[in-house]
């Protein structure tokens, strides 16, 4: 393949669609802003078609895009609306789906709380560090992965993703006693 | 380091790999540490892990915005109908413009410009009384080199180290001819737990002996040898004089680290070198009078350092480029009241000095509505 034809963009699309807006959901946690970036993405992706020659990862191609994309719409501060934490008191999730006894009431308050305490505490992070440790811990990719699609060398990946563990140990060391088993 | 840390913490690895990892476990602490760490903070956010919905984004709604967006693309019958419309109307819209010019008053309308990236309510940056200079050495220091503590010897030049890389001080108070302080040199100051702890000071050694009485006084009153934490402003936070084995030098630096606990964590020491080559090269291309590479080398500066001493600097250098072409701006617009000319000249100056910056499209944008109608744009405040 020299360069994406139609057919080709229609199937990239289909097969890389969700792990692509996945990612963006990571970045955004939010469902509607990550449809907005991943649309953006395959556009920016189109108009570049030519620059496609097949060779290299086309999963780090598409990935370093959407992180652009994602990047620019952090820089226009259209980004992270939704990324405050959750309107809901702890607890109101799911009261009326069905009828708990009162002590699976309280676990599940418990649960929720500590929940929103952990998104709190990643969402607090400095926005590189938020980034390359959601996208390890939550996304699963490797440092060498991050790297690429962040356009950063793999140690500032590493010097990241240690600050963000350092930065959430403390943060979330007064709850460390009473997680649950998720 | 950490995609083994998550093998091993998630059980991924093989069992070769895990015992090799475990073994090297038990040789660096360091690494302990983090993986121990690593892993309590990989339970805590399990929940994140599985929550992530599906996109609702069909391939229909993206070709919509591609067909709507590349008229170029469509078949050469439509792109001519296109453009045989658009000469149709391009002869309507210069025929009502001939009439409009021929009846114009005489003297032209400023245009409005609205401002995109200039502010023009930018606040003169205040003078830092020079808080804001960075010791030269902050691009090649690290607090150990070689197996050694690479010692500080001034002490306003520590607090300034400190400031920018958001580490306590540890001042060690000796004398060369104190048998204590030479044994320490040569045995628990060189341990690799206690050197691995000084990576996150900023190491002050003070000769008791040479500094002047008044001093040496309180220095002494206050025990030898003598080992101090202090913050970037010269506060005791923990204090142990005293001779310490290797373990209990580790112990209180552990404890100095837990007292001063910032709730940022600070950069890494090639971290702070990079930012500081480059906060060293911003400066240059300021003083040199190229805003637009200074802008770049600043904008990278506090994209990397996210916090502390090394993000201020690169912001208040950001704010003094913003406050320079916001007031290369408004002096043009004072300009062109005299000599339109002289102000074209100073706006195609300034263009060329913030060149790569967010502030050249606006000079640019100045310099075209001044050309085009021999008036200065009315400046209009960016959404």
């Amino acid at each position: 393949m020299t360069s994406l034809t139609q057919s080709d963009f229609r199937e990239l699309f289909e097969r890389e669609r969700e792990s692509i807006f996945r990612f963006l959901y990571r970045l955004t946690r939010n469902a509607t802003d990550a449809d907005d970036l991943l649309q953006e993405t395959f556009l920016v992706i189109w108009r570049k078609r030519e620059q496609f020659r097949g060779s290299g990862s086309v999963e780090g191609w598409l990935r370093r895009t959407a992180f652009r994309t994602y990047l620019n719409a952090r820089e226009k501060n259209v980004r992270r609306d939704s990324l405050a934490p959750s309107q809901r008191e702890p607890g109101d999730v799911g009261r009326s789906c069905c009828s708990p006894t009162d002590a699976a009431l309280e676990h599940r308050e418990s649960v929720e709380y500590l929940v929103a305490r952990v998104r709190e505490a990643v969402d607090g992070l400095p926005d590189g560090a938020r980034e390359a440790f959601v996208l390890f811990r939550c996304e699963g990719l490797s440092c060498a992965q991050i790297a690429e699609a962040t356009d950063v060398p793999l140690k500032t990946v590493e010097t990241r993703i240690a600050r963000a563990t350092q930065l959430l140990a403390i943060k979330l060391r007064p709850y460390r006693s009473s997680v649950p088993s998720w | 380091m950490y995609d083994r840390i998550r093998a091993w913490v998630r059980g991924t690895a093989s069992e070769h790999e895990a015992h090799a990892f475990e073994l090297t476990l038990a040789s660096q602490r360091e690494l302990a540490q983090a993986a121990e760490e690593f892993r309590d903070v990989h339970e805590l956010t399990r929940p994140l892990h599985d929550e992530a919905p599906e996109s609702r984004l069909q391939f229909a709604a993206l070709e919509a915005r591609i067909v709507a967006g590349e008229l170029a693309e469509r078949p050469l019958r439509v792109r001519r109908a296109a453009a045989l419309i658009g000469i149709s109307l391009a002869a309507a819209a210069g025929i009502v413009a001939a009439i409009v010019i021929a009846n114009r008053p005489r003297i032209a309308h400023a245009e409005e410009l609205r401002l995109t990236a200039i502010a023009l309510d930018a606040a003169a940056v205040p003078d830092d009384g020079g808080r804001d200079e960075l010791p030269a050495t902050l691009a090649t220091y690290e607090p150990v080199r070689d197996g050694q503590v690479s010692w500080i010897t001034d002490v306003g030049q520590a607090q300034a180290i400190a400031r920018a890389v958001d580490r306590p001080v540890l001042l060690f108070g000796m004398f060369e001819t104190c048998p204590l302080c030479l044994q320490m040199k040569a045995e628990g100051l060189r341990d690799p737990a206690v050197l691995a702890l000084f990576r996150d000071y900023v190491p002050l050694q003070v000769d008791l002996l040479q500094v002047d009485e008044a001093q040496r006084a309180d220095y002494f009153s206050r025990g030898y040898p003598l080992f101090e934490v202090h913050t970037a402003e010269g506060a005791i936070v923990h204090s142990f004089p005293g001779f310490h084995d290797a373990r209990e030098l580790a112990d209180n630096l552990e404890r100095g680290l837990t007292t001063t606990q910032q709730p940022e964590a600070a950069l890494d020491w090639q971290e702070v070198h990079r930012a500081a080559r480059s906060l060293a090269a911003a400066r240059k291309a300021e003083a040199d009078g190229h805003l637009g590479a200074a802008h770049r080398e600043f904008s990278a500066v506090e994209r990397e350092t996210e916090h502390g001493a090394l993000a201020g600097a690169a912001q208040h250098g950001l704010a003094r480029i913003a406050t320079a072409a916001r007031d290369a701006l408004l002096d043009a617009r004072d300009l062109a009241a005299r000599s339109t000319p002289e102000a074209e000249r100073t706006l195609a100056d300034a263009a060329q000095r913030f060149e790569g910056s967010p502030f050249a499209g606006d000079l640019d944008a100045a310099l075209a509505s001044l050309k085009r109608t021999g008036r200065f744009p009315e400046l209009a405040a960016a959404h």
